[in-house]
């Protein structure tokens, strides 16, 4: 809590944050990595019926999601900015969690 | 008995010289404001519900609050039983932990995103509040309720 004091009110993004970002950037991009070998492997498994737009939404999303926590962040002190990461981690799950319920759909 | 049979039938204001049209001046204020040490909390605490409910936070932003609050809370049941009644098998272990840790992230999305779009924006325009609930009502509709998985 007294870190957070210190980073409150000027938005200093010091190493903690980087570090922060870091990791949570791993973690989005492994979700990334898992949405490119969809991407690569699904035309060949659903043939004329691979959800093209499902699929690229969700290659793209990690990187929209993460930039958008980060830019959330730099004004907040950095608990909220742990919280805006999970925050992002769990709407890329419901993506995940989504995709693979429409897939089974089909 | 008589004298109150009189009292109950006649108006006694004219007559009365006790009797004042004005309505009496609360007396609580000051008695509170006279012993600020002592009952520093429960001034506070009286205040927002007495005098200090702020202008901006009206009936109509109090009522679309709750409703979110509710699509939220719906939201959250949605994803609660869609994870349960879901069965994957993924190709290994990692994958395997990996989405039952995103099945229970995605239940936990929807009161995290409406706890930080109000902790947030605390001090904005009830529009900017408002439309950040409405990006996650948006977002994280419980697609596999919704598709029955």
């Amino acid at each position: 809590m007294s870190e957070d004091a210190a980073v409150a009110p000027h938005a200093k993004y010091g190493w903690p944050s980087i570090a922060i970002a870091i990791v949570f950037g791993l973690l989005y991009a492994y979700v990334l990595f898992g949405a490119l070998s969809n991407l690569v492997s699904a035309p060949s498994v659903y043939g004329s019926q691979t959800p093209w737009a499902l699929l690229i939404v969700d290659v793209a999303l990690p990187v929209v999601v993460f930039v958008g926590a980060l830019l959330l962040g730099l004004r907040q002190r950095i608990g909220y900015r742990v919280l805006l990461f999970v925050a992002g981690a769990c709407v890329l799950s419901c993506a995940t969690v989504a995709s693979i319920a429409y897939v089974l759909t089909i | 008995m008589s004298d109150e049979d009189d009292e109950a039938l006649t108006w006694a204001g004219g007559r009365d010289p006790s009797h004042y049209e004005t309505p009496e001046p609360t007396v609580q204020k000051p008695s509170k404001r006279a012993k600020p040490d002592a009952a520093t909390d429960d001034a506070e605490a009286d205040q927002p519900e007495d005098e200090d409910i702020p202008p901006s936070m009206s009936s109509v932003l109090l009522v679309t609050l709750g409703i979110f609050a509710g699509v939220f809370a719906l939201y959250t049941v949605g994803w609660f039983v869609s994870v349960q009644r879901f069965v994957y098998f993924a190709l290994g272990p990692l994958e395997q932990f990996v989405f039952d840790a995103q099945e229970w992230l995605a239940v936990l999305a929807a009161p995290l995103w409406f706890a930080l779009a109000l902790l947030l924006t605390r001090g904005r325009k009830p529009a900017v509040r408002l439309i950040w609930l409405l990006i996650g009502a948006i977002v994280l509709i419980p697609w596999p309720f919704v598709l029955g998985r």
